[in-house]
C-alpha cells in the first residue's frame, strides 16, 4: 500500500516520499503499590511529503487505505508550502546497529507486572508508609522510508523501559522522587534503580535549612541532560537556519569549558535512539558537536542543511509530519579527575540536584536555565546532611558550562537510555531559598 | 465500524466493557520568521477497547481497525493479569444522543489559502516591531468526531469542531533573547481570527519591551497574580490535587483533602465547569458519556467537591462529575478538568494595588508544574512601590506550597478573565496537551516566593 501511494504522488508531484512507521505498545502501571491498569496500543503512522514546483507539502494519516485522499491532501499543502532548497535522494549505505532485541519483543505482560512487584516490595520494606506508582513498557515496531529517487529503507526497532517513584508523606512534609531507564534492549537495571531510590530515602530522612546564597550545585547525572538542553535547542539547525540560535556563525570558537566534548552518536548497540538512518533515510553515524569545548557541528536534516549550505547530519526526527533536527544518543565523556563519589566526598558545602523542575521553561534559546530543585541533598563536609527544600536557581549554561565548571566526574551514567553523561560540579551558583 | 464496536462490546466475556471510536481530520499550520514552515492535514481514525474483569481493567487501542477483535482479546488478556480494586463500576449515568456542535464559519470548513494569508499577515505584523527579530506561530484546526458506547446502553455520537493558534513574537538584543505569546482559539469559529491586529502588536511590543526590563531580585513578595496566572495555579496546583485520581491513590492525600475542611478566606471560590461553550474545555459529554456541569471545588474557602472519573467516583462513592476525559481513543478516560476557574469577588485592581503597598505585579505564564509544591514561570512583572506600578522586571520564576498559598490569598479581583487556549494544554499520564480553559480575577497574595539571579 506503500508502493501505491508514492506511485499515485510521483504522477501528480515532482519529488515524493512516504515515511511509516507502526508499533505496538505494551504497559503496565501501577499506582499506590498495586496493579492499575495494563495497557496495548497499536498506532499506525504514514506521512507523505511531496515537491510540487519546489514547495514542499505535507499529509499524514492513521493508515494507508486512502491514498487519493493523502495525495490530494499534500498537493493541497504544496501549494502554499516552503520552498524546497534540497533534493530527496536513494541515500548512502547505512551501517549495521543493533536495535531490535527479540527478547523484548517476546517478553510477556505477565513478566512485566513482576519486575514491577518486586520493585514495589523491595521499597515497602524500607518504609511500609509509601505510595509507590511504577511503570514497565515496551515497544515493538518498524519503519520504513521510500522515495522518488529510489530510497527503500527500513528498521525493525524495539524498546523497554521502567520507571519507578515514590511519595512519602510527613506532617508538613511530602518528598516525592522517582528514577527510570530506558533500552532497546532488557538491559536496564531494575533492581539498581530501585536500590538507588533506598538510597535517596536514607539521606532525605531529615530536612536541612535552604539558605539563600552562593554553594556548590552538583548536578547529578540524571539532570545533566537538563543542563545539555539550552545548547542542543541552539545547536538545532533549524534555529540556525532561521537565525535565532546564539550559536550561529561560532563553530569553531570555545563554547563550553574545555573539559567538555558533547557527541551524537546513533550508533550505541540497543541504545534508546539508536537507528542506522534518520527520519528523512540519511544514513547516520557518529557525529562531533563540541570537542574540548569547541562548536565542532550542528543538528541537521535536509532543509536546514540546505539552508546552511552544509551536509546533512543524520539527524533528522519525525515527531509531527515534517522533519525536525534532533540529537540522537548524547554522549558526554568523563572527565580525568575524580569520581561522582570521591567529588562529593571533597564538597565542603553544596547541593545535589537530584531532579530538577521547570527547567525548560524558561528562555532555552538563549541559554538560560531556570529550575526549581525538586530533589536536592545538601553537602556538608563530604557527607550527605540531608534534604533541601524549595530551591530555585537560574543561569545560563553559555556562562554556567564555561566558566564556572569546578569538576566533571570521572564516571558516567546512562539516562533515559540516549544520554551517557557524567555528573558536573557549578561552582559559585546562587541558589534562592526560604532563609 | 461502530456497529462492529457494539457487537464486540456486547460480546464481550466481561463485567463492562466500553468502545469508543473517534475519526476526524485535523489542518496544522507552523510559521516562523523565515515564512511558512509546514502545512500538513492529518485525517484519523481509531478504536479503543476497555474491559473490565474481576474489578481490573484492561485498555487497547488500535488504528488498525480491521484487527478489533484481535485487540478485544488482547484487552481480556491484560485485564487477567491481576484482580483490581473495583468491585463493579458503580452506577453509570446511561445516556443516548448525538450532537452536532455547530459554530458560524467552522474553522476545519475555511480554505486553506485563506487560513494562510491571515496567518502571515500576523507573521509580518509581529515582525515589523522594532526589536522582533523571529517568530513562531502554530495553527491548528479540527473537525473530531467521538463515538463512545458501554455494556451499560450508553450512546454518544459527538462531533466537535476545534480551533488553536499561538503567536509568539521573539525580541532580541545581542546575547539577550526575550518573548511573549498570545494565545487565540476554543470551540470558536474561524472569524475570532480576523481584526486582532491590535493584540498582536500587543504581544511583540511587550516582547519587545522586555528586552529592557530589569531580572527581577529574588525573595519573598506580596504580590499581585493576574488573571492567566491564577487561571494557572488554580489548573496546575489546586486542580491537579483535587482530581479523584490523585486524591485517592494517596492516602495522605486522603486525608488533607476531605470534603468540607476550610483551605482558604471566605472570600475563595473555585470551580471547574464544562458547561462553558466556546472555551476550551467544554465538552458536552465527558469521554465515558456522562453530561458535563458545573462542579465547585472551593466554596467561600472550603473544599465541597472534586473531579472524578467513573473509575474514582465509584472507588471514593462520591457522585459523578463529568471529568472522565480522554486524550482520544489512544487513551482511557482519567479524571481531568475542564474549565476551572478562581470565581470573581469584590475588589478591584487599584484597591489591591493600594493594599499591597510595596511588592510586585505577575503577568502570565510560560509554563508551570503543579501538586502540592508548584512552581510556575511568569511572563513578565512590575515591582509594586507605594501602592503603583513601578519598573518591569523579567524571568520571574514562582514557588510555593499550595495549602499556605491557598491560605494566602488576601483578596480576589472583580476582573473575571478567561484567556483563550491556544495549541497546548493540559498533560497528565502521556495525555498531552488535553484543551482546557483556564481563568480568573487578579487576586493578592502574600509572601510569594521569587527566584531571581
Amino acid at each position: 500500500m506503500i508502493e501505491r501511494i508514492l506511485e499515485r504522488a510521483k504522477k501528480a508531484a515532482d519529488a515524493a516520499e512516504v515515511y511509516y512507521a507502526e508499533n505496538e505498545t505494551t504497559g503496565v502501571f501501577f499506582e499506590a503499590g498495586k496493579l492499575s491498569r495494563a495497557d496495548v496500543k497499536n498506532s499506525v503512522r504514514v506521512i507523505l511529503r511531496c515537491i510540487v514546483d519546489g514547495r514542499i507539502g505535507y499529509a499524514s494519516a492513521t493508515g494507508a487505505e486512502n491514498a487519493d485522499e493523502l495525495v490530494g491532501n499534500a498537493l493541497a499543502t504544496a501549494a502554499y508550502g516552503k520552498t524546497a532548497g534540497f533534493e530527496l535522494a536513494a541515500g548512502e549505505p547505512c551501517a549495521d546497529v543493533k536495535t531490535f532485541d527479540a527478547r523484548v519483543a517476546t517478553l510477556p505482560a505477565e513478566t512485566m507486572v513482576e519486575t514491577g512487584e518486586t520493585a514495589v516490595k523491595r521499597l515497602l520494606e524500607t518504609d511500609p508508609t509509601l505510595n509507590i506508582t511504577a511503570e514497565v513498557k515496551k515497544t515493538v515496531g518498524h519503519r520504513r522510508i521510500v522515495n522518488s529517487a529510489g530510497m527503500d529503507r527500513s528498521e525493525e526497532a524495539t524498546g523497554y523501559a521502567f520507571v519507578l517513584s515514590f511519595t512519602r508523606a510527613r506532617e508538613g512534609d511530602i518528598f516525592e522522587h522517582w528514577d527510570y531507564d530506558a533500552s532497546a534492549s532488557l538491559d536496564v537495571d531494575e533492581e539498581g534503580i530501585t536500590e538507588r531510590l533506598v538510597d535517596v530515602l536514607c539521606w532525605a530522612d531529615r530536612t536541612v535549612p535552604a539558605k539563600t546564597g552562593k554553594t556548590d550545585l552538583i548536578v547529578h547525572f540524571a539532570e545533566v541532560p537538563a543542563l545539555l538542553q539550552p545548547l542542543l535547542t541552539g545547536l538545532n539547525g533549524e534555529n540556525v537556519a532561521r537565525g535565532s540560535s546564539p550559536l550561529i556563525g561560532k563553530i569553531g570558537e570555545k563554547t563550553l569549558d574545555e573539559r567538555f566534548s558533547v557527541y551524537d552518536d546513533p550508533s550505541i548497540d540497543y541504545a534508546s535512539s539508536t537507528s542506522a538512518f534518520d527520519g528523512e533515510g540519511t544514513a547516520r553515524g557518529k557525529l562531533t558537536l563540541v570537542e574540548e569545548g569547541k562548536l565542532r557541528s550542528y543538528l541537521l536534516d535536509l532543509s536546514s542543511a540546505a539552508e546552511l549550505g552544509m551536509e546533512p547530519t543524520g539527524n533528522a526526527t519525525r515527531a509531527g509530519s515534517a522533519p525536525a533536527p534532533s540529537p540522537s544518543n548524547v554522549v558526554v565523556p568523563g572527565g580525568d579527575g575524580k569520581t561522582y563519589d570521591e567529588l562529593v566526598g571533597e564538597t565542603d558545602d553544596g547541593i545535589i540536584a537530584l531532579i530538577l523542575t521547570g527547567a525548560r521553561m524558561g528562555n532555552v534559546l538563549g541559554g538560560e536555565i531556570s529550575a526549581s530543585i525538586w530533589t536536592g541533598l545538601k553537602v556538608e563536609n563530604g557527607e550527605v546532611a540531608g534534604r533541601v527544600k524549595n530551591t530555585i536557581f537560574s543561569g545560563n549554561i553559555y556562562e554556567m558550562l564555561k566558566d564556572r565548571v569546578k569538576a566533571v566526574s570521572s564516571d558516567v551514567r546512562t539516562i533515559d537510555g540516549s544520554y551517557t553523561v557524567p555528573a558536573v560540579i557549578i561552582a559559585d551558583q546562587l541558589i534562592t531559598g526560604t532563609e | 465500524m461502530i456497529s462492529k464496536l457494539k457487537t464486540l462490546v456486547s460480546r464481550a466475556a466481561c463485567d463492562f466493557a466500553e468502545a469508543r471510536y473517534e475519526e476526524g481530520i485535523a489542518t496544522h499550520i507552523e510559521l516562523n520568521n523565515t515564512g511558512l514552515k509546514t502545512a500538513n492535514v492529518h485525517t484519523y481514525r481509531g478504536g479503543n477497547l476497555r474491559v473490565l474483569v474481576d474489578g481490573n481493567f484492561g485498555i487497547v487501542s488500535f488504528e488498525d481497525l480491521d484487527r478489533a477483535g484481535e485487540y478485544l482479546e488482547k484487552a481480556l488478556d491484560v485485564a487477567r493479569l491481576r484482580k483490581g480494586e473495583l468491585d463493579g463500576f458503580g452506577t453509570g449515568e446511561v445516556n443516548v444522543d448525538t450532537v452536532v456542535v455547530e459554530l458560524d464559519e467552522v474553522p476545519a470548513d475555511v480554505p486553506l489559502e485563506e487560513k494562510v494569508e491571515i496567518l502571515k499577515s500576523y507573521n509580518d505584523l509581529m515582525l515589523s516591531v522594532p526589536g522582533i527579530e523571529n517568530t513562531r506561530i502554530s495553527y491548528y484546526d479540527k473537525k473530531d468526531r467521538r463515538v463512545i458506547v458501554n455494556s451499560d446502553g450508553t450512546e454518544i455520537d459527538l462531533t466537535l469542531p476545534r480551533v488553536g493558534a499561538a503567536f509568539v513574537p521573539i525580541a532580541v538584543d545581542g546575547d539577550l533573547i526575550q518573548q511573549a505569546k498570545i494565545n487565540i482559539g476554543g470551540i470558536k469559529p474561524f472569524g475570532i481570527y480576523r481584526d486582532r491586529e491590535e493584540d498582536i502588536a500587543g504581544a511583540a511590543n511587550k516582547a519587545a519591551s522586555l528586552l529592557k526590563a530589569e531580572p527581577v531580585k529574588g525573595g519573598v513578595y506580596t504580590a499581585i497574580i493576574d488573571p492567566e496566572l491564577t487561571g494557572v495555579f488554580v489548573h496546575e496546583a489546586f486542580g491537579h490535587t483535587d482530581e479523584g485520581d490523585y486524591v485517592y491513590k494517596d492516602e495522605h492525600m486522603r486525608e488533607i483533602m476531605q470534603l468540607g475542611r476550610r483551605f482558604a478566606s471566605e472570600i475563595v471560590n473555585f470551580v471547574d465547569d464544562g458547561t462553558l461553550f466556546g472555551e476550551g474545555g467544554y465538552i458536552p459529554y465527558d469521554d465515558e458519556g456522562t453530561k458535563s456541569r458545573k462542579n465547585h471545588l472551593i466554596k467561600e474557602g472550603v473544599l465541597v467537591g472534586r473531579m472524578h472519573s467513573r473509575e474514582t467516583a465509584t472507588l471514593m462513592g462520591e457522585p459523578l462529575t463529568g471529568n472522565g476525559r480522554a486524550l482520544s481513543y489512544k487513551f482511557a478516560p482519567i479524571p481531568r478538568m475542564t474549565n476551572t476557574l478562581v470565581e470573581p469577588g469584590e475588589t478591584t485592581f487599584e484597591e489591591m494595588l493600594e493594599a499591597v503597598g510595596d511588592g510586585i505585579y505577575v503577568c502570565g505564564a510560560r509554563g508551570g508544574t503543579g501538586g502540592e509544591t508548584f512552581t510556575f514561570t511568569a511572563e513578565h512583572g512590575y515591582y509594586i512601590r507605594g501602592g503603583k506600578l513601578a519598573e518591569h522586571v523579567r524571568d520571574l520564576k514562582l514557588q510555593g506550597n499550595l495549602f499556605e498559598t491557598l491560605e494566602n490569598i488576601a483578596a480576589v479581583g472583580d476582573d473575571l478573565y478567561i484567556p483563550d487556549e491556544g495549541v497546548g494544554g493540559c498533560g497528565k499520564w502521556y495525555q498531552s496537551p488535553l484543551p482546557v480553559g483556564t481563568g480568573g480575577p487578579h487576586i493578592l497574595v502574600k509572601n510569594v516566593q521569587i527566584g531571581g539571579r
